[in-house]
């Protein structure tokens, strides 16, 4: 994560706005921290976020940040937990060099880029529509953070430093490993980035065989977790101003439903010291969240054309490559994938693939009709096919996969703009190994929400 | 860097030195450019913009599904000769 441009107007204007909705950031100061000398090039935008093998924890944001919270989104909590000050973040941001007014501070290799800028920050504010940038900053924010978790997972696992929790780690770092090529912990060997091209058509040959072998997942059950969340949600969601709706408890209930998928709702999230504020609950036990890969917006637009029926395999065969996806392992090897959708440029959705479980997903917030449910998810689980065969993963054929359309169980949009805000919630909670029936937000919680997404938004790009 | 108009055969030139890269936009049209390996990109993006008449800002640049850098270069990015660069307009939605 870096900064690339940066214009002090602008965050002092933000500033202004998040503290208009009495976020308790401080204007007065918070224009004085920073205040590049230099003015950059590009004063439209804001920042612009990179990560990859090297993931430094610069910019300040906690790599757990709301996870604890349950079924509630993290912006919900971001909001009604103690957040630090804006203040002290954008004095520890990094500044910009004199002579470099677009100073160069990428970690990771030059890609997994994206920018954000203030008109888009201000989308949130003003309950505007969200556009794609908001949308696809704030998957990338989930992909990082689970990301992080599956280093720091392996990590533990291969230190064994928690004894407390030791099924559930070798469990989780287990079915990690087998997905990927370096089960001995992904963050144990630095990713080297390769710069060397990989022609699709020779990607079975050239990239490491055991990417494409997805064994049957043993799935870590977690009954103690489930209690031990149980506990956590209680004094979080009560604190977060009495949100708690009837399919709150859901989160802890689903994981037997599933059988061994293990993973089901029963997300047992710790580390309370990476999250905001101060977590008064037991530290629960390790951490798993799905090992998860989020394509951004254009995905959709790139494989259906806009257009029902339409099936371009060909404009998206190279984005799964993982030398081209950045990601240590293959990315058709995660347990989820997720899928911002954007429907003729007024509608945002969300579909969520499960290979593993072989389930796809949709989620709308307004309901939808069935037709286009089936539409998205057919095209889907045609691509996903396809793409398993062109990278040689062997997904277990074609028979026995379920299309689910969950829109019907979700917390329902009842106004005409918060749409985005909605998928984003969707796909942060499922990232978060919350089944569906566990979304504990309301449209009510909206303009919570908003205002938290912006304040997580902003204080990632810085 | 120079254009070299639509749909033009590109003859490759030196040794890795200048590439040839397809600007492709959402219905399918493409602009050619040559250009170095070590010139940034962004010089691509704006002379594509100004060709279109589109603002730099409601357009997106992807490489194979990632958001590029205007400041990258074609090398930093292990681009090869013919490579395509898709070009996205903005998306928004709200109901």
């Amino acid at each position: 994560m870096s900064v690339q441009d940066s214009d002090a107007n602008g965050i002092r204007e933000l500033a202004a706005a998040l503290a208009a909705t009495r976020l308790g950031v401080s204007t007065a100061e918070a224009p004085t921290a920073e205040a590049p000398a230099t003015t950059s090039r590009r004063s439209a935008r804001l920042a612009a976020t990179t990560f990859g093998s090297s993931h430094q924890a610069a910019s300040g944001i906690a790599p757990g940040l709301g996870t604890a919270f349950g079924g509630v989104p993290s912006a919900l909590a971001v909001v009604h937990s103690g957040t630090p000050s804006l203040t002290a973040l954008l004095a520890r941001r990094p500044q910009p060099r004199q002579d470099d007014p677009v100073s160069r501070m990428q970690a990771g290799p030059p890609t997994n880029y994206q920018t954000l800028a203030f008109r888009d920050l201000r989308r949130l504010l003003r309950g505007e529509w969200l556009n794609d940038e908001c949308i696809n900053f704030y998957v990338l924010l989930i992909r990082k953070r689970n990301d992080d978790q599956a280093r720091a997972g392996g990590t533990a696992q291969a230190s064994a430093s928690e004894p407390a929790s030791g099924a559930g780690c070798s469990g989780a770092a287990g079915a990690s490993g087998r997905a990927g090529p370096s089960a001995a912990g992904p963050s144990a060997q630095a990713p080297e980035w390769p710069r060397r091209k990989c022609k699709a058509g020779a990607s079975a040959s050239a990239e490491p065989a055991s990417l494409h072998t997805l064994a049957p997942e043993a799935g870590p059950s977690w009954p103690a977790g489930a209690q031990a969340q149980a506990e956590h949600l209680g004094p979080r969601v009560g604190s977060a101003g009495g949100l708690r709706r009837s399919g709150g408890g859901g989160t802890v209930s689903s994981g037997s439903g599933s059988g061994s998928e293990g993973r089901a709702g029963s997300n047992p999230r710790a580390r309370p010291a990476d999250s905001y504020g101060s977590a008064p609950g037991p530290p629960s036990p390790a951490p798993r969240l799905p090992s998860s890969y989020v394509f951004n917006s254009f995905f959709w637009s790139k494989l259906s054309g806009g257009k029902r029926g339409g099936f371009h395999y060909d404009e998206v065969r190279r984005w799964t490559q993982p030398r081209r996806s950045y990601t240590p392992d293959c990315v058709l090897g995660r347990e989820l994938l997720l899928f911002p959708i954007n429907h003729g440029n007024t509608h945002w959705t969300l579909a969520a693939v499960w290979p593993r479980r072989r389930l796809l997903q949709y989620f709308d917030s307004l309901g939808g009709d069935s037709a286009t449910a089936a539409w998205v998810l057919d095209t889907l689980l045609r691509w996903l096919l396809r793409d398993a065969e062109d990278k040689g993963v062997d997904l277990g054929g074609a028979a026995g996969w379920r299309k689910e359309n969950a829109s019907g169980r979700l917390p329902r949009q009842l106004d005409g703009s918060s749409c985005g805000l909605f998928a984003c919630c969707f796909a942060e909670l499922l990232a978060r190994g919350v089944e569906p029936q566990g979304f504990a937000f309301a449209q009510s919680d909206m303009g919570t929400i908003r205002r938290g997404m912006a304040e997580q938004l902003l204080r990632a790009a810085l | 860097m120079e254009e070299t108009g639509n749909n033009d055969p590109v003859k490759k030139e030196g040794q890795g030195q200048v590439i040839s890269l397809v600007v492709k936009d959402q219905t399918g049209n493409e602009v050619h450019f040559k250009v170095k390996m070590k010139t940034r990109l962004e010089k691509v993006f704006n002379a594509y913009c100004n060709k279109k008449g589109v603002d730099t800002n409601s357009v997106r640049f992807l490489f194979d599904g990632t958001r590029v850098n205007g400041s990258s270069t074609p090398e930093e990015l292990g681009m090869e000769d013919g490579d395509c660069i898709d070009c996205v307009i903005e998306q928004v939605g709200g109901c």
